[in-house]
């Protein structure tokens, strides 16, 4: 089970970064002081470490260069929108800088993307009588090869990752076609219509109206 | 051109030209002297010529007796006594009454053409004339002998004169090139050194202008240039003063900014996060529901009353007071009747000793000042805390103090405390609803009013702020 810390001084945001990840299935620490946390980090082995830079205790910037990044992979989490600031928490080693305020969709793929450049993602998932298995490539149902193209694919992953969450349109293009996609959302309609047809799951991966898609859980 | 060329070039041309000009000066005074000097003992040399012609003509004459003497005879005493005076470069020259030479000396010399202008004239003549490439005095005069009038002209070869002060004149001319040379030379290393600190002002103003700021001068050098080092670095030092005010100033607005950003972030990070999650979660439960509403309420009345405080800043620093004479008890007792609900209720003991005192104020606005700074002291005291509120006369001012026994501020956050979102202990700040813009505004209010604000604390044992202002002097001056 991957397990993230959560360093934030703010009561209700750290409440919300709680019920974030844990829409994504992640277990969690939580710290409000700075220097709690560098010593919650050395005793604990966490995959990921959610950082808030204005802390009390020590700064987050103080907290990153005291700790090992190259282990446990640390994202930044921050107001301050200064591109020297971001700079500097990139050079001192963080993965990833968010800026508040963020939806908490996005923070969340980018938790996933740095899990999945460490290498710590799930790579197997099941769906009722679908199997995936992210690394080789391969979805089945009922043991039958299923033919995705490459988007398909990714895109069906970044539903099973979020089930039964709602997904807009617009976050699915910049997730899963990049951010710097022009295109439009109809292609992810598109898309969505391909995979309900080829794996058969039209009333489980449903459309949420003026929102987007939502992939039901088989409970 | 460089400076240093200049006074170079200029000083070297004065000087060979003033060694030139003394030193002709002299040679044409030197030769002048000797040319008159000769010109005086060719006369002397001409009047001894003319005496002895004359002396031995008579003397022949006498010697052999007779009454007259022929012309050629005449012409023959002429040439002996000639013979007898001249040399090498004295030679005399005898006309007749003809033009023709009675005795030339030489060949080369033939002043004849003299004859004319000594025609008809008395006394001695002399000139100085070029002949075959030497300079000749010819000293020239009429003489009779015998009845017989003569022409005589001497003539004194002075060339050596002038080939010597020539020669002179090219031995100074030597001297003075070599001369200029080794002034050159002296000249070159004087300025070179006369002008060093000047290249050393030069590269540190370089340096200062590339941003060393507080690079300053050696002050060295002549006297001018000392001046000159020196009114540089008054020059720098009132930059470096501007360069760090200017500093300050932008350390200040991006420290305001970072606040305000943070202080607007932070309340809209929950509002958003918790509204998507809202929007985007299936199966929220009824609790989860109220929770999360409730903090994006809770945020979002976070966020109104930081725009209130920040809008009340904004525009105390606009609005126009509406100043009046008001009594400091008044105040003092309104504030107190609104304070002690809050204060029983928190167990803090609030006490007022007030001297009656008219100031000039706007009440309203004076009144929010001094409700923030016991506002302020509510919350940095705890259960059991002690506040107390006064008024006292100081001279011509009213001092209002609010001093608590509570947490205090340590000495390095002292001087922020008036910055807008400035917070000694932000998480405790947040916690009770502030947003760090009090005493900013209290500032604000203060220098709107020309009162003076001051703050001492100490951490652990409690604050005091004092606000001094001006005591109106009205008839009747005294409680209402």
């Amino acid at each position: 089970m991957i397990k993230l810390l959560i360093v934030e001084d703010d009561e209700n945001i750290r409440k919300m970064l709680e019920v974030t990840v844990s829409i994504a299935g992640y277990e969690f620490d939580t710290c409000d002081d700075g220097s709690k946390a560098e010593k919650m980090i050395k005793e604990n082995a966490y995959d990921l470490v959610l950082l808030d830079v204005m802390l009390p205790g020590c700064s987050g910037f103080e907290v990153i260069e005291k700790m090992d990044t190259e282990k446990t992979p640390v994202i930044l989490i921050t107001a301050l929108q200064d591109v020297t600031d971001k700079v500097k928490g990139l050079k001192l080693g963080a993965e990833d800088y968010v800026v508040k305020p963020f939806e908490p969709m996005e923070l969340l793929a980018r938790i996933e993307v740095v899990l999945r450049r460490r290498n710590k993602n799930r790579n197997v998932f099941k769906y009722g009588d679908i199997t995936v298995d992210v690394e080789r490539h391969i979805v089945k149902k009922h043991e039958r090869n299923i033919i995705l193209t490459p988007k398909e694919f990714e895109l069906f992953v970044y539903f099973l990752k979020n089930t039964d969450i709602a997904l807009t349109r617009e976050r699915i293009l910049s997730t899963v076609w990049g951010y710097d996609f022009t295109g439009e959302t109809r292609t992810v309609d598109a898309h969505v219509q391909q995979i309900r047809k080829k794996l058969e799951i039209q009333n489980s991966l449903i459309t949420v109206p003026k929102l987007g898609y939502r992939l039901e859980s088989m409970e | 051109m460089k400076l240093w060329f200049k006074i170079f070039i200029s000083s070297l041309f004065l000087v060979v030209a003033m060694i030139n000009i003394t030193s002709a000066v002299i040679l044409a005074n030197n030769r002048s002297l000797m040319i008159t000097r000769e010109r005086s003992l060719a006369v002397s040399a001409h009047e001894f010529i003319c005496a002895t012609l004359k002396n031995n003509v008579v003397y022949e004459r006498l010697r052999s007796d007779r009454f007259m003497m022929s012309e050629d005879e005449i012409n023959n005493i002429v040439n002996n006594t000639i013979v007898k005076q001249s040399d090498e470069s004295n030679v005399t020259v005898v006309y007749d009454e003809n033009g023709k030479a009675a005795y030339t000396g030489t060949d080369k010399v033939d002043p004849y053409v003299l004859t004319d202008t000594l025609k008809n004239k008395d006394g001695i003549f002399s000139v100085i004339l070029d002949f075959n490439e030497n300079s000749y005095i010819f000293v020239g005069s009429n003489i009779t002998l015998e009845g017989h009038k003569y022409t005589v002209i001497s003539s004194n070869n002075i060339t050596d004169i002038y080939t010597e002060s020539e020669r002179q004149l090219r031995f100074v001319q030597i001297i003075s090139v070599v001369l200029a040379c080794v002034t050159a030379v002296i000249l070159l290393i004087i300025i070179k050194l006369f002008l060093r600190p000047l290249s050393d002002i030069n590269s540190s103003i370089n340096e200062i202008s590339q941003g060393n700021y507080s690079k300053r001068l050696k002050i060295n050098g002549s006297e001018e240039l000392e001046n000159l080092s020196e009114n540089i670095n008054k020059m720098a030092d009132s930059i470096e003063e501007n360069y760090n005010r200017i500093e300050e100033v932008a350390e200040e607005r991006k420290r305001f900014i970072d606040s305000l950003a943070h202080e607007i972030k932070t309340p809209l990070t929950s509002i958003l996060g918790f509204a998507d999650i809202l929007r985007i979660k299936k199966n929220i439960s009824s609790e989860e529901l109220e929770e999360y509403s409730g903090i994006i309420v809770d945020e979002a009345k976070r966020l109104r009353s930081l725009s209130g405080k920040l809008m009340e800043l904004i525009s105390s620093g606009n609005n126009t007071l509406e100043m009046k004479p008001v009594n400091t008890s008044n105040i003092l007792n309104d504030l107190k009747i609104v304070f002690m609900p809050i204060v029983k209720s928190k167990g803090i003991e609030l006490t007022t000793d007030c001297e009656p005192l008219i100031i000039n104020a706007d009440e309203d606005i004076f009144k929010s000042l001094i409700y923030n700074l016991l506002d302020n002291a509510v919350k940095a005291s705890g259960d059991g805390g002690k506040i107390r509120l006064s008024c006292a006369r100081d001279e011509n001012y009213a001092v209002i103090s609010v001093k608590d026994n509570g947490f205090g501020i340590a000495e390095e956050d002292k001087k922020h405390v008036f910055e807008a979102f400035y917070m000694s202990d932000k998480s405790r700040s947040r916690k009770q609803g502030g947003a760090g813009l009090g005493l900013a505004l209290c500032a604000e209010i203060a220098k709107k009013h020309n009162a003076e604000i001051k703050l001492e604390s100490s951490l652990g044992k409690g604050t005091e702020v004092q606000v001094r202002i001006k005591i109106t002097e009205v008839f009747g001056n005294g409680t209402e």
